[in-house]
């Protein structure tokens, strides 16, 4: 594809910020992108380990990308080629293709790399199945911000379902971790399958965001006592049994994946070093739409578990007071896949705080400068506090699925 | 920033009702007489249009009077009556509140709702459709369970006694006597048993021949008669007792470096005719005795 057209002028922004949601962006209209100034003026210049690990994430799963990087790494030109997913003969393995997340990158979780790759997964020409693996996949939520594995299958998966793309849908936690303690590695494993690709999303018209009728959750714990993983589910219940008497809250015990070291003190050259627990909340509404929470004990711990209980409700019940058909973490998936659909005017409701981040609105200029139209605003009416968002597609959709 | 895009927004029903509620006289401050009023108005519409409605009594007001009436008696009751009541020394005992989570009320419905959720596929939002149909055919399962084993395996063993009960000059559905040892036989031999009971392990070798060649004999003659009337028995058995009529014999043990052909005894290999015809090839068998022996031996047997 890059080869036949000539070569496009590449659109320029500064700043390593939004990096994944502007390659994604890149990937998905197949226009090139020039990033300049990355981390410029700081004494650790350049791409991070984590981004340009999902860089080459993105080339594992893309056919004809070509990716540049400045000496210095301070400036990047990425040429976006054809979404393949994990098809035979590039990269992939019996169908599934290995990713390592090294040691390095153990400040994101693994949801920082699954969230865009996802947005990707339904333009794909074949099947999408990626295994992520190695010293820095923490499947946990972490300090970072990053939510953890549970919550994207529990909460970001089942919203694909809005767009039409809900078959062969599925996130293997294959070894769970923590997030770990100094400089120790992590040995999680996930393994994303998605099956499903279209040729255009459906048009999104999501304006009621109805009544919390259920709150679900995921309790883990890692290489620690089970009870925590009670105690953090009686916290939790204890605050929000009083709106929802529909709350079950499923616990998950496992052990901490081994990691190779070549300590002196673990003679057996390997030792666990992801130890920890959290807690994933789901809420449900009567019209299906989903507000989630996450919260994990820190590394250094300290914390009990009865704590993280429950700041985790605390911090469910503050998604749900901010309203809106879709929360903050999982807007920029929606509003991206609404913006990819059939040129039509979608529609969806946000609550102000959810729409007012920085991430949102540098996501709305950006997808206009990418060619995309402008988003919409208005009042929700009513006694609603809430925005309407109205989002035209570009109608290009899935290009490898096109009928010729 | 951009126009407002989208349909138009649709008119709600509130607002339409709202210039007609702050026109009609409203008598109350309160929303209890504003919804009064509104139902009047509805009232008085619908009965323009069709007959008036019957008034109905205010039942809910008589209740409460009625109910207070009662707490007055009851308080009379009270004051009549020369009981003092608790003495106020206990309103400083310690009050104990017990607080009990019922935490653990899990519903039946709750293991398949996990199987959904902890699964690796993205949630739904559908709720698990809790079939009882399943529930009572697994109540009613045990006892049919065992009735239709028992059963089968009745079928299976008549299936198998079939040709012994019918070969006995008094036919039932229940083998005794000779025929149940033989079908006992018959059943471990199934099993894996190496041979049958009632063979006889030693006797006379004449007497041994004639019983084989006449069993074979009998097996010729009934397969014979079969063919003339036409029926399709079943398949020959080619065991290595001489029952089978092409019956290959076994190729003879050798030791190790010793001619295939003829026997060697006293220094001298002895060729016995069959062994020359086989190696030169003669007497109408053409070019298929140009080879080695070894292609024709098995016929030695049989000629």
């Amino acid at each position: 594809m890059a080869l036949d057209t000539p070569l496009q002028q590449p659109l320029s922004f500064t700043g390593h910020h939004h990096l994944t949601t502007r390659l994604v962006l890149a990937t998905l209209t197949g226009r090139p992108i020039r990033i300049t100034q990355i981390r410029s003026t700081t004494t650790n210049p350049g791409l991070t380990r984590s981004e340009t690990n999902f860089i080459r994430l993105l080339d594992a799963v893309t056919n004809g990308s070509q990716i540049q990087f400045s000496m210095t790494g301070t400036t990047l030109v990425y040429r976006p080629g054809l979404i393949t997913g994990s098809a035979e003969g590039l990269g992939a393995s019996g169908g599934v293709i290995r990713h390592e997340i090294p040691a390095e990158c153990r400040k994101r979780g693994v949801s920082w790399w699954l969230l865009p790759l996802c947005m990707l997964a339904p333009f794909s020409k074949g099947n999408m199945n990626v295994q992520f693996w190695g010293e820095g996949c923490i499947t946990s939520s972490t300090l970072a911000g990053d939510i953890s594995a549970d919550t994207v299958r529990t909460a970001i998966l089942p919203l694909y379902k809005h767009f039409a793309i809900e078959r062969g849908i599925e996130l293997r936690i294959l070894k769970r971790s923590a997030q770990p303690v100094g400089g120790k590695g992590a040995g999680g494993e996930v393994q994303l399958v998605f099956n499903h690709q279209v040729r255009l999303p459906k048009t999104l018209h999501l304006l009621n965001p109805g009544r919390v009728k259920k709150i679900r959750g995921v309790s883990y714990c890692v290489e620690v006592p089970k009870s925590n993983n009670e105690r953090m589910t009686f916290a939790a219940r204890g605050v929000l049994n009083k709106f929802v008497p529909d709350t079950y809250i499923f616990s998950d015990a496992s052990a901490a994946p081994l990691i190779p070291t070549t300590a002196r003190s673990h003679p057996s050259g390997k030792m666990k070093a992801a130890v920890g627990f959290g807690l994933s909340l789901v809420a449900e509404t009567s019209t299906g739409v989903i507000y989630s929470a996450d919260l994990s004990s820190p590394p250094d711990g300290g914390v009990p578990a009865d704590d993280i209980g429950k700041q985790c409700a605390y911090q469910l019940l503050e998604k749900i007071s901010q309203g809106g058909c879709v929360e903050g973490v999982a807007a920029p998936t929606v509003l991206m896949l609404m913006a990819m659909g059939s040129e039509d005017v979608g529609r969806v409701a946000l609550g102000r705080d959810v729409l007012a981040s920085e991430e949102m609105i540098q996501l709305a200029r950006d997808s206009k400068v990418f060619g995309g139209s402008a988003w919409g605003f208005r009042e929700a009416g009513g006694d609603k506090e809430d925005i309407v968002v109205s989002v035209v597609g570009r109608g290009v959709g899935n290009v490898g699925r096109k009928v010729a | 920033m951009a126009p407002t895009l989208g349909k138009r927004k649709r008119v709600t029903r509130e607002e339409l009702e709202r210039p007609s509620r702050s026109a009609s006289p409203s008598s109350g401050s309160g929303e209890d007489s504003g919804a009064e009023d509104l139902q009047a108005i509805f009232q008085r519409a619908f009965e323009a249009k069709f007959k008036p409605l019957p008034i109905e009594p205010k039942k809910p007001k008589i209740e409460e009077t009625r109910i207070e009436e009662e707490d007055e008696d009851s308080e009379q009751a009270e004051a009549e009556s020369d009981w003092s009541g608790i003495s106020s020394a206990d309103d400083d005992a310690i009050e104990v509140i017990e607080y009990n989570p019922t935490l653990s009320t899990y519903s039946p419905s709750e293991t398949t709702e996990k199987k959904v959720f902890m699964s690796s596929k993205p949630p739904t939002s559908t709720q698990p459709r809790i079939s009882t149909a399943t529930t009572t055919k697994k109540t009613a399962d045990p006892d049919t369970e065992l009735t239709n084993l028992k059963n089968d395996h009745a079928l299976q063993k008549l299936l198998r006694d079939s040709h012994l009960l019918s070969a006995s000059p008094t036919p039932t559905l229940t083998a005794t006597g000779v025929a149940r040892h033989k079908s006992t036989d018959l059943h471990l031999q199934s099993l894996g048993a190496k041979g049958s009971v009632f063979t006889q392990k030693k006797m006379p070798m004449a007497q041994r021949k004639h019983m084989v060649q006449k069993a074979r004999l009998g097996e010729e003659k009934r397969r014979a008669l079969a063919k003339e009337a036409g029926i399709v028995l079943e398949r020959e058995q080619r065991d290595g007792n001489g029952n089978g009529k092409a019956e290959r014999e076994k190729r003879r043990e050798r030791g190790v470096g010793a001619p295939s052909v003829g026997r060697f005894r006293g220094g001298t290999l002895m060729l016995s005719r069959g062994d020359v015809r086989s190696i030169t090839g003669g007497r109408g068998r053409g070019g298929n005795g140009k080879g080695k022996g070894k292609g024709m031996k098995g016929k030695r047997g049989g000629g």
